[in-house]
Formats: C-alpha cells, structure tokens, sequence
C-alpha cells in the first residue's frame, strides 16, 4: 500500500489555486461589466433623449410655419370677394354647377402660383361636407368627406381652423382646413389647402441638416379610403407592412427627395428584427439605435397625428450619431482598464504563490540530485562535523549516514595508517575552505572495517549572509573512488619504458615535444645524427630543434606541423636539413603525430621520429644533375626528341618530351609526360587516323616510323611537321620508340603554293566564259585545245573537237560558213587579227549566236607552220536582246500612229518634230514643225491659236511643252481652246511631259491632247439645267438665291432699293385637275414669259415649283417703283390665255418686301417676308399684292394691315 | 451504380433548372400611353402590369414615357417588349417598324373596340359650332399631340366633316386630353379636342361636346416581333379575351376588357391622316 504523490498533491492544490483566482478574476470583471454597461446605457438614453427633443421641438415649428403660410393664402384667395360672391351663389341649389365652374376659372391662376409655392391640394367643401371643387382633381367631386375626414367635419361644425396632418383619397399632406364664413355670418363651407410632405420636409431639414427623414403612415386606415387609381403610388415601408411609404418612386414631382443608401440599409436592419414596429411605437424609448457597419445610427420618431389627435402614422429621422460610438469606445476603454486592473492584481498573487511553491520543489530536487549522483558527497558544518552524506558516499564508505552525522570529516576519513596529516589544522582540505577557496586534489580516505581508497574530491565552502556578514557555515564535499584509473597510469609509464629500449635499436632517432610548453624530449640516436651525445645536448628544449635546422626547412616544417595540428594531414612529415656538429648538413626525415591535446582541443604532445636520409639525398642531386644537362642538350634542338612507348592492350605513354615540344605544339614538356594522349589530340583530325595507323604498324612490323602530318599550336596555329622514329619491343611486350620530330611548315607551305597556282590556271582555263582554243588554220580548223566551257555553248566536251570526231566546221551554219571562211583566209594572207560573228547549231538543235577574235600564230618559222587562237563567246542573248527591242520600237510606233489622241515628240534642241501621228496630221491637216498647241507660238502653225478656257490667248510660257521641255513639268489634262482663222473653235485637253536621255538631260518632250469639245458641251448642258426650270427655262431656286445675293450686295453699296416679290397663282391647282397638266404646263409657260417680258432686264424672274414664282427687282428709287411692277404683274397675270380653244383666266396674289431694312437680315428672311405678304394678299381675297411691314414703315394701300400671328378666324 | 445513375439524373435535372430558371425570370417591360400625367398613368396603370406578369408567369416591369413621341422613339428603339398605343401612333409606328404584333384592344367604357374624338366647348360657351363662323378672331382650337389620334389628324377631319375650312382653322398644343379639358374650361380655347370618354369626366364640371368624329380603332397592347415568343403571345391574346369580372374588377386601364384587333378600323384613320396633313402647320406649338 502506498500514499499519495506528493507531486500529484501539489499538482491538484495548484490547479485549485488557479481555478479559484481566475474565477475570482472573471466575477469581479463581472461586476465591473455590469455596472460599467448600465452606465454607458445611461448616457445612450441621455443622448437619444436629447435627440428625440430635438425632433419634436422642429416637427412642432416646422407645422406651426406652415400654418401662417397656408393662412396668409386663406386670406387672399378664399376671403376675396369675388370667390366669395362664387361660394353664395353656390349655396342656391339651381347656381351650383356655374358655381362650380365660375370658381374655377376664377381661382385656377391662383392656385397655379400656390403649386409654385408648394401648395398641392386645394379643396373647396360645401357646408355639408360634401367635395365641391378639387383644383388637384377637378373631374371629381361631390363626394361627402365628414366620415373619412375629421378635420372638415371639425371645420364646418365647429367653425375653427383646423391643423393636422391627414392622410387623403389622392395623398395625403399636412392640412389646413378654414370654414368659410362671409360678412354676413352665413356659412358657405370651407377650404382646404394641403402641402405635401416634401414641403415640411425642406422645413425640418433646414433646422435638423444632418437627418434624413421619412413619412410612414398607417397602412389599415390609408388603404382604407384612398381612391382606387391612387392605391398604387403606396409601397409597403420595407422593414414593416405596418407603415405605407408614399410614393417611394417619386412618381410625383412633389415627392421628397430619395434616402442615401446608408439609410436604406439602416430600414433593412430594421427589418430583420424580430417587431421592428415594437420598438418604434414605444413611447417610453428615446430611439433605436442601429450599427451597421462599425457607424451607429440613431433612429427616432414622433408621432404625426390628425386633426382629431390620432396617430396616423410616424415622422421618422435617421441621424449617423458619432456620440454613440463614442459612448460605446468609452465603455470598452473603462472595460478594458477594469480588466487589465483586476488581472494584474490576480497574477501578481498568483506569481507570489508559485514562488513559494518553487522554492520547496527546488529543495526536493536537490535532495533527489544528492540520492542519486554517482560521486559520494557529504555536507559539513564551520567545525567540519558531517551534515549529511549521500548514498552513494555511504555505500563507498561503508558507513551509514546517522552514524556519520556529526562527526568530524577529517578525523574519521583522512586520519588513517599512513596518513601524513595527522592533526586536523594541518589538513589541506579544511584549510582552504575555511579560507573561502575550493580544494580540489586526491586523498586517501580511510572506509569503515579500515580499507583505504584513493579518492579525488573537490570541497567548495558555503557562507551565511543572513546577518549581512559573510561567515563561513560549512562546505560540499564531492568525491570519487579513482583506485582503477592510478593503477593504469602505472601500467602505461611500463609499457612506455619498454617502447624506447625498441626504438633504440632501430637506429632511429625519437623526439617528443610538449607544445604548450616547449619541452623536448629526444633519444640518444636523435643526438647521435647530428654528432652530438644527448649529455651534451641537454637540457634539450625546443630552442635546441631551432638552432640545429636549417633555416630555410624550419619554414617547410612549420608549415607541415600546422596542416596536421589544423586535421588536413594525418601525421607530420617533411625532409630537412640538420647541421652537424663537423660543420656539413644532414638531411633526416622527419615524421610525428599529435598524442594528446588540451581540454582546449590545443595540440599538447607530439611524438616523432628522425631517420637520417643523407646518402638517399645524394644519389638523387646527382640524378638530376645529369638529366639537367639532358634538357640542356635537346633544348637547343630545332623539334624535339621524345620516347613513346605503346602497351600491348593499346595504352600509349609519351615517357619524355623535351622542350622543344612547346615549340611544335604549345604544350609544356610537364603535360605530356606520361600522356600521350595530349599530344596526339593536337594533330590535325584529317592526319590524326593515319598517324595513329601507322604507329601500331610500326609497332607489328617494327619498321621504322615517319609521317608529315599537321598538328594545331594553340599561337601559331596548324604546323605541319616531319616525325621519324625506331621501334624497340621490350621484354614486358611494350614498344619503345626514340625518336625526333621537327617543324616543316615553311617547306610544305612552298610545295602546296605550286599545286595551288597550277590547279588555279586549270580552273581558270577551263571554266572561263569564253571558249579558249587553238587550232588548224584551215578548214575543219580541226582543234588543238580547246577549253571545257565549248561543251556549255555548244552541247559537246572538248576531246570531241581534239579528237577529230567533230569538227569545229560542222558546227557552223552553212549559211554563215562562207563568210567565216573568208575572214579567216583574209586573216591568213594578211597575218592580223579577225573578228567576225557567226551561228552555230548546238547539240540539242538549237541556234546559238558566236562572236570569234582570233589570231594567227607561226609555230615553226622554219616551214611556216600556223595555228590559230583565239576566243571564242556567246552572244546570243545580247543578239535576241537587240532584236527585241527593233520589234517593241516597231509595236510602240504602230500605237501611237492608230491612237485617237494627237500625239507629237519634239526635239528639245531646236523644237523640231521628230514624231506625230496620225490623228495629228488629219487633225491639223499637215505634219506640224511644232505644234502651236505644243510650243513655238502660232507661227509654226498657221491658221490655229490657242487660247485659254477664258478666252483670252495663252502666253507661250504656259504652253504645255514649253514648260515640259524648259522647266521638266509634267502637265496633266490642261484644258485650251484652239482657235482656227475662220472662227472655228475647239476643246482640247492637253498633257506633255519631258522625255530624259541616258544622262538625265531633256533631250525631247512629247504632248498628247484629245478633242473634248463634246464633253464640254455636255457639261455646260448640266450647268444650264441645275440652274434653271425645265419646263419655263426660268432660273429655279437655286440660281434666285446666287441672283439674290448678288443683287443685296449691289442693293447694300449703291443704296437703291431692292425688292422681293413672292408670286403665286390663284386657282391654278383646278386648271391642273379639269384639264390635265399638259394643259397646265403650258398655261405656266405662257405665264411666265408674259412675267419676263412684264419685268425689265436687270430684274430676275425665278420658279420656284408648282405655281410659285419670285421676281428680284433691282436698283429702284423708291417703293412706288415696286408698285406699279406689282400692278403690271397683277394685270399681265389676269389677262385670260388662249390654249387650244380653250381661254384660262388665272389671277395671281404677289407678296413684296424691300431690302435694306433697318435690321440686317439674309435673304431667307427676304423670301420668308415676301411669301408672309403673299399669305396676307391671299387672305385679302386674292389678286391682290401686299407689303410685308417691315421696320422702315413701309405701308401702303390694300397691304398696310399690320401683321399678326395667324388666327383661326 | 444504382446511387451513380440517381445522382447523375438529379445532376442533370438540376442542369436544367438552373438553365431554364433565367430565361422564365428575365423581366418584360411595358410602356403604357401617357395619356395622363406621369402619376396618374402610372396609377392606373400598375395593375394592368401586374395582370400582365400574372399571366405571361414574368416579371413585368412598367416604364414611363413623358409623351408620345418619346414612346415612339422608345419602341423604336426597342426599349419595351409591350405597349398600348393609341390608333394613331399605331399607325406611326408600322411605318417606322416593319413588324408589330396586335395583342388585343383594349375596350372604351361602352364596351366597343373604337371610340370617338369629340369637340368640347364650356356649358357657358359658344354652342354650336356655326357660331364660330360668325365670331372671327377667336383663339385656336385646343388639341392634344402631334402623334395623339384626337390631335390635328382626327381634328382637321371633324370639323372639315362639320363644314369649316381646314385652311382658316388655327391650333394649339396643350398636352394631355385632360390638359385640353381643362384649357376650354378655363376658356383659353373655344374648342377642344379630346377623346369621348376623357370629355365625358368633365361634364359635371361644365364641358358640353358639340360634335362627333366617325369611330377610330381603340387603343392596342401591342408587341414589337421578336420579343416574346409566338407560343407566349398566342397564350396572353387568348387570357386577355377571357379575363373574368373578378380580374377585370382589379383593374384601371383596361378594366372594360379586351377584344381582338381589328384591322379594317385602321383605314378610315388613314384616310382621315391624309386629308388632315396638309394642315398640320396650322397648329402651334
């Protein structure tokens, strides 16, 4: 059975420690919450109070100002005596309907400036209640109002104003309800006169700027009595169908202003509270407050009530309320400290508690390192007795612990057989902790029953500073039973002693170095070495290694001694010279390693050897110099000399280069050694096969080995070099080759040149354009060379014409053969040069065009032996070539003879013709000199002129190829006039341009012209018909406003009077529709010229279309002389016209006005002047004329009216 | 497998309800004529809309144009799936669109498919329109719109019709019927105008008609081609015909019924355009 654990009980106290100061913590933040909630709660109240105040206090002025004004119209409109002579008539049953209407019309402009001023409904009631005239709804009326509507009942019985808001049948607004009651006392009903919400609402905004407001109305009663065509302009408020919302689109143009989004969401919010209506109509609530996102709202209300003090619906007010968040930021700031408070009091006390706690698990810990360390330890007091020892101590000892408490340390473990300390002011233990040091060193302790051990113990002293004095109190002793490790100790200083007696018959020098100190251990062969007995030497240190070496190896032993102290090398060893005692150098060979090092990892022994390699060194300096003098020799060497040697399984090894490799290949003797595969890659890869090749031949063989092949030298590039060598076989199978290679690039260089030019002459013969030949003087001129490229000209290889098998003179055609024959033989007699073109038949049957220089030769003066040579070239294309372009001259000429346009080429020299065709000649009816029309005056061509398309002759700089040939023009489609003698005259259209030589100079022009006479003709046809009526050949509309204009701009700078008269026909459209417009027509044509003829030449006469004329009379003196045109006009147009048997009589109503008048006007206005007048003369009666009045007064009989806008009657 | 072949049919029968789902909510809008001021047509004119989307099963939205010619510009545009055009502007409308659907007509108080245009005149006013000849300067008569039916097109007709010179009438424009109404009460205007019903709610307050047009077409729902399915226009010309009087009884606009369009209506109001259109610049602004 066992207890609890103590760590489990301590365990489980602090966990209820914890529990109760955290939920001691969290009540007291619990508290402090509260009361700190119901404070901030206080202040929301005190804050929405104070608006809810200010709300009600505005909506309360707001409805007062609106009643002084509603009052103030009463009194104007309705108190008027003629509304209320109207309202008596009215109450006479038989009046009642003119009543109606007389008040309407009455009143209508008043009430027109009443909705300027926000007015929207004015209502009149008779007594009974009954609606008598709504200006808002005039169509309807006559339905009695005093159930539905409390304030005109109120009104007509108690015969008071009434205020209120108050829902309607059409909308509802804030209304004001007067009886009406005349002079005399009688009662005639009374008036309402209603501003919409929007109204008060520019109000209430002016005195609260920062709200937003909103109409809710009570849906159940405003449903209720709402006409049905108005029961659509309501929408539910969107957080509850309780409340109507009027016109939330904003139909009316009356409706308030729409809510900001903020506010939109505030009403969703709202809305999603389980009755958002609760909270609105509780009265004993300031407001709602609403948060969205991180902005509070306040929401507050007052009630809007009727006349009769019901509540028929709610004035909302949506205000962002910065004073709520910073309620809410105070709140949690006075939270946050109240919290922070209390949880640093909690801690406090609960870091207070742990410390306790630790302080006693520190001493449990402590008692469980003591029980179970693996050193004996006891504790002693000022006087040295035993505190207390551990179980460890106790079981070395043999002792048990209360036997031990309280006895001296020193007497029951340090005084034993043979101890030196005896007496306890001796021991070395007490005194140095007394003194306050520590001791740490080995003992003998004497254990129960006697038996001795070693023991190495360290004691530290503790002092007690509780009185604020440092006294000693005692001390900690630990130690550990070291009887094993001394006894090793004394095997190994054995086994030592025996390793030096063999190192000594080695002959070997031993040398051992304390590095730390520079203590030198060395043996008597180390000293032997150097002539020295080891007595004379010592005492040896390192002092006397230093002063023995050479000094320039003690640089190199230094460096090998650090590479093994720093672990890259695994032992020391280096080779260096000592000086012996007669005066000469030793060398020895020196090696060690690092035995032991310090607790600081710092090499402490080295231990070493000294072997004496003097005679070695020897053998080796003469083995160099003499392969020194080696070098020397082959250095001096044009190449190099080497010794290769090639295995049997195929491995190659260069064993020597020497120097001179460097030369041929750029690779240092050192490279190569052993390598043989760096020289071999420096060969040229087009030798590198044959080489390898013919080395393993000479090696089956042993033949002698040479080649000449390339190698590439990084500096001087591609050499070509020479290698000879002999093979050896050697006993292992190898082959060994001595041999030498040199540089012979100069000389190979000298032999490729002459390959080279010779194959270059080759080429060039043999590939040259031309055929290059030698042969007989005489006929079949049979070949004696001739170059490759006659196979290309004429289909057959050279030997064909060498060899006899075809002769040169079958080629030739038979036709061109005698005269070939002929120039040859002439060539011959006379001994020069001949040249001469000819046609040959190529191999394939074609023709092929030669040209051949040649020349005689004498081979053999003695007999007169001659050859021909010569060159021989195609020329073929050139000769197609020239005939091509005989026959495009021919083409271009036959062109320009059939071309319809005139077409000349004149010499820029002297202006001579050198070409002009045909159309030309019969054009002008003789082959210019030069054309007048090109250039040179009109003298060249007699009887023509040219002329511009004005009329006027044309200067002979602006001829057209004047300017082509003296200034490089292009002259394109210029149009002339050219004129004959007898009048005749014609168009042209002329184009010239300068024709350049090989050197860019203007050796000729050419011109080119076609008769366009006809064109012109056409088009002055077009100009004659855009310009003038058809069927009258008057100007039409578009030449009068040109004629118009013109003839304003005369009126404006000579200062005569212009006039404009608009003619129209009378009853023309019934002549058109009983006899056709055949007929018609020409009655306007007959009409039209009567008018011209009527009218003086200056004045213009213009149809505008149908049966409507303008004449533009210029330059008159006074009005008087528009008159008496007019009158002629009139009288010419009345005149009956004889058509065929049949007599039309027309009359005509002319419209006139005069330019300038006193304001600047164009002259649409003109026209629209003159059509107006015509439009009076018409209404007048027709056949007439009529003035415009215009602002100079102008008035004259039959058209003085003055002009108003049109009537209906 | 047989869990994979359920999930699979649910999948796809979701597919296409949510590929069905958009194109039976997407919104129709409807234009009615403003005959009225704003309000007073979008009040009578909210529940025709809301029968409308009951029986298309749409969401119908209404949109409100200031006048005539805005709506013919809006139709034009293709601005509305539905509207109710006068005769007139029906008429303005096939010339400036090759292809409208005539739902239904719309049926006048007394239960026809054509109504009258009617001259007013103030019960205190001339009293037959003889008197007009005998009574020279006398203001414009008052008319409606350029594009209103009543307007010049029915106007110059009527009274040509009654003996007066189309050349010596003189016009005015004064907006809505009612506007019209009221200008001749007011006595800005001998005459006046408008269409017989309209005149008719004024008769307490004092309008007389003094003469009568021949019948026009009443007033069409009609649907620009290609906005609502053939399938869809059959199905809503056929309810239109058999609202019941319980659904009318709902209604403002619209609530004497529909009947089908009649096309032979349209051709004595062309030949009345005709005859009026030389005149229409007799009329003022």
């Amino acid at each position: 059975m066992s207890g609890p654990d103590p760590a489990e009980v301590s365990s489980a106290r602090r966990y209820r420690l914890v529990l109760g100061l955290v939920l001691g913590g969290l009540l007291t933040i619990a508290l402090t919450w509260a009361f700190l909630a119901a404070e901030r709660d206080r202040s929301i109240d005190a804050l929405m109070e104070r608006n809810q105040l200010t709300l009600s206090v505005s909506w309360a002025a707001t409805q007062a100002l609106q009643r002084n004004s509603v009052a103030t119209y009463f009194e104007e409109y309705v108190l008027n005596p003629r509304t209320l002579e109207i309202l008596q008539a009215a109450m006479d049953p038989e009046r009642i309907a003119q009543a109606r209407l007389d008040l309407f019309r009455h009143l209508t402009p008043a009430y027109e400036r009443m909705l300027e001023r926000g007015v929207r409904q004015f209502h009149f009631h008779r007594p009974n209640g009954d609606s008598f005239l709504r200006f808002h709804h005039p169509s309807r009326f006559g339905d009695n109002l005093f159930e539905m509507r409390e304030s005109i009942r109120r009104a007509n019985t108690e015969l008071e104003p009434v205020y209120g808001f108050e829902v309607g049948r059409v909308v509802s607004g804030y209304r004001s309800v007067f009886p009406i009651i005349d002079d005399r006392g009688v009662h005639l009903g009374s008036v309402e006169l209603s501003m919409p919400f929007k109204v008060l609402l520019e109000e209430l905004k002016a005195l609260m700027p920062a709200h937003e407001f909103q109409l809710l109305l009570e849906a159940a009663p405003q449903r209720e009595i709402l006409f049905d065509e108005q029961q659509s302009l309501y929408e539910p408020w969107p957080a509850s169908d309780r409340f109507l919302v009027e016109d939330p689109f904003r139909l009316r143009p009356d409706s308030p202003p729409p809510l900001p989004p903020a506010v939109h969401r505030v009403i969703e919010v709202l809305g999603q509270r389980p009755d958002p209506t609760e909270a609105l109509l509780d009265e004993r609530q300031p407001g709602i407050r609403v948060s969205l996102e991180g902005r509070s709202f306040a929401v507050l209300r007052t009630p809007v009530t009727d006349p009769g003090e019901q509540q028929v619906g709610l004035l909302v007010a949506y205000i962002e309320e910065p004073g709520l968040a910073m309620i809410d930021r105070a709140f949690h700031f006075r939270l946050l400290m109240a919290g922070v408070s209390v949880s640093a009091v909690f801690v406090m006390l609960y870091l207070l508690l742990r410390l306790l706690h630790a302080r006693l698990g520190e001493r449990n810990r402590l008692k469980i390192v003591t029980d179970t360390m693996g050193q004996g330890l006891y504790l002693s007091d000022a006087q040295g007795r035993i505190i207390s020892m551990n179980p460890q101590a106790c079981a070395m000892l043999g002792y048990d612990e209360k036997f031990v408490v309280g006895r001296s340390a020193h007497d029951l473990l340090h005084t034993h057989r043979g101890n030196e300390f005896l007496a306890e002011k001796d021991c070395p233990v007490q005194d140095a902790v007394r003194a306050g040091n520590e001791f740490r060193g080995e003992a003998v302790f004497e254990c129960a029953g006697g038996r001795l051990i070693e023991v190495a113990l360290v004691s530290r002293p503790f002092h007690d500073d509780s009185d604020g004095r440092r006294r000693h109190a005692g001390a900690v002793t630990v130690f550990e039973d070291i009887g094993e490790r001394k006894q090793a100790e004394r095997e190994l200083a054995e086994s030592r002693r025996r390793l030096a007696d063999i190192v000594w018959g080695a002959g070997v020098g031993t040398w051992e170095w304390n590095v730390q100190t520079g203590e030198l251990r060395v043996n008597e062969r180390w000293a032997e070495i150097i002539g020295y007995r080891l007595a004379e030497l010592e005492p040896t240190s390192i002092a006397t290694w230093e002063r023995m070496a050479h000094p320039d190896d003690l640089v190199r032993s230094e460096q090998a001694l650090q590479r093994h102290f720093s672990g890259k090398d695994d032992h020391y060893e280096a080779e260096l010279r000592m000086r012996h005692r007669a005066g000469h150098w030793v060398w020895v060979f020196d090696r060690g390693r690092v035995v032991s090092r310090t607790d600081a990892g710092e090499p402490e022994w080295v231990v070493g050897t000294h072997l004496d390699i003097s005679a070695r060194k020897q053998a080796e300096r003469q083995s160099i110099e003499l392969l020194e003098r080696f070098r020397k020799l082959t250095a001096e060497m044009p190449g190099f000399v080497y010794q290769f040697r090639l295995q049997p399984d195929g491995a190659a090894a260069l064993v020597y280069a020497s120097a001179g490799i460097r030369e041929i290949s750029g690779l240092d003797p050192s490279e190569v050694e052993g390598n043989a595969e760096a020289f071999l890659k420096t060969i040229h890869t087009a030798d590198a096969g044959r080489v390898r090749r013919s080395i393993v031949q000479s090696a089956e063989r042993l033949t002698p080995w040479y080649e000449v092949f390339r190698v590439f030298h990084p500096e001087r590039g591609t050499r070509w070099v020479e290698g000879n060598s002999t093979p050896d076989r050697q006993a292992d199978g190898s082959t060994i080759w001595h041999g030498y290679i040199h540089d012979v690039t100069q000389r190979r260089a000298a032999e490729l040149s002459l390959e080279e030019s010779e194959a270059k002459y080759r080429n060039l013969v043999e590939n040259a354009p031309v055929i290059l030949f030698r042969s007989e003087p005489t006929p079949p001129w049979r070949m004696h060379h001739i170059s490759r490229s006659v196979e290309r000209v004429c289909g057959y290889p050279p030997h064909h014409f060498i060899d006899g098998s075809m002769p040169w003179v079958d080629l030739v055609l038979p036709e061109d053969l005698p005269a070939l024959e002929r120039v040859i033989a002439e060539a011959l007699a006379e001994g020069h040069r001949y040249e001469t073109e000819y046609r040959v038949r190529h191999a394939d049957g074609s023709i092929r065009w030669v040209s051949e220089i040649g020349s005689v030769r004498v081979v053999d003066e003695v007999d007169g032996q001659k050859t021909i040579e010569g060159v021989i070239s195609d020329i073929t294309d050139r000769r197609q070539a020239e005939l091509a372009a005989r026959e495009a001259q021919k083409l271009l000429q036959a062109a320009l003879e059939s071309s319809p346009s005139g077409i000349i080429i004149a010499n820029a020299s002297d202006g001579s013709t050198r070409f002009s065709n045909e159309a030309v000649r019969n054009w002008l009816g003789t082959v210019p000199n030069l054309g007048g029309i090109a250039g040179g005056g009109s003298d060249e061509l007699p009887g023509w002129q040219v002329l511009r398309p004005d009329g006027t002759p044309m200067p002979e700089e602006e001829l057209p190829l004047q300017r082509a040939l003296h200034h490089g023009e292009v002259v394109s489609g210029n149009e002339a006039i050219i004129q004959h003698a007898d009048g005749r005259q014609r168009w042209l259209s002329i184009s010239a341009a300068p024709i350049e030589d090989e050197f860019g100079q203007i050796g000729a022009g050419i011109v080119v012209f076609s008769d366009i006479s006809e064109q012109k003709a056409a088009q002055a046809e077009l100009r004659h018909r855009a310009h003038y009526d058809a069927l009258t050949g008057l100007p039409n509309r578009v030449l009068l406003a040109d004629r118009l204009e013109q003839a304003m701009q005369r009126a404006r700078r000579t200062g005569q009077l212009l006039a404009v008269a608009f003619i129209d026909l009378d009853e023309f459209k019934p002549i058109n529709d009983i006899h056709g417009h055949a007929v018609g027509d020409q009655l306007l044509i007959r009409l039209s010229r009567r008018m011209r003829h009527t009218l003086r030449e200056v004045d213009t006469l213009a149809r505008l279309g149908g049966d409507e004329f303008v004449a533009v009379l210029s330059d008159l003196q006074v009005t008087e002389d528009g008159q008496v045109l007019l009158e002629r006009l009139i009288q010419e147009l009345s005149r009956p016209v004889e058509l065929g048997g049949l007599s039309l009589r027309v009359t005509g109503s002319i419209g006139m006005t005069f330019y300038p008048q006193e304001d600047e006007l164009d002259a649409d206005q003109l026209l629209r002047q003159a059509d107006q007048a015509m439009y009076r003369a018409k209404v007048n009666g027709r056949n007439r004329w009529h003035f415009f009045k215009s602002e100079v007064g102008l008035r004259k009989e039959d058209g003085g009216a003055v002009e108003t806008p049109p009537r209906l009657f | 497998m047989e869990s994979i072949r359920g999930f699979i049919a649910t999948w796809l029968v979701l597919l296409l309800v949510c590929l069905g789902s958009p194109a039976r909510a997407e919104s129709l809008i409807f234009a009615p004529l403003p005959m009225q001021s704003l309000a007073q047509t979008q009040a009578s004119n909210q529940p025709l809309t809301d029968l409308l989307a009951e029986l298309l099963d749409r969401p119908v939205e209404m949109r409100l144009y200031p006048d005539h010619a805005a709506l013919l510009d809006g139709l034009t545009r293709g601005e509305v799936d539905l509207v109710e055009l006068g005769p007139l502007p029906l008429l303005l409308a096939k010339e400036r669109m090759s292809r409208l659907n005539e739902v239904a007509s719309f049926r006048e108080p007394d239960g026809r498919a054509d109504y009258r245009c009617v001259v007013v005149a103030p019960v205190d006013g001339i009293q037959s329109l003889a008197e007009i000849e005998r009574k020279p300067g006398q203001s414009p008569v008052a008319m409606t719109r350029p594009e209103s039916t009543c307007g010049p097109t029915v106007t110059f007709s009527l009274l040509a019709d009654q003996g007066l010179d189309p050349n010596q009438l003189r016009g005015q424009y004064r907006g809505t019927h009612d506007d019209v109404a009221l200008a001749v009460l007011r006595e800005l205007h001998p005459l006046g105008v408008i269409k017989e019903s309209v005149a008719r709610r004024f008769f307490d307050l004092g309008l007389r008609i003094l003469a009568s047009s021949d019948p026009v077409p009443g007033f069409v729902l009609v649907s620009p081609a290609g906005k609502l399915a053939e399938q869809e226009l059959g199905h809503l010309r056929e309810a239109l015909m058999a609202l019941d009087s319980r659904q009318l009884s709902r209604l403002q606009n619209g609530r004497y019924g529909f009947v089908r369009f009649d096309e032979q209506l349209g051709y004595r109001l062309e030949a009345m355009r005709v005859f009026s259109a030389p005149y229409f610049e007799n009329v003022a602004p």
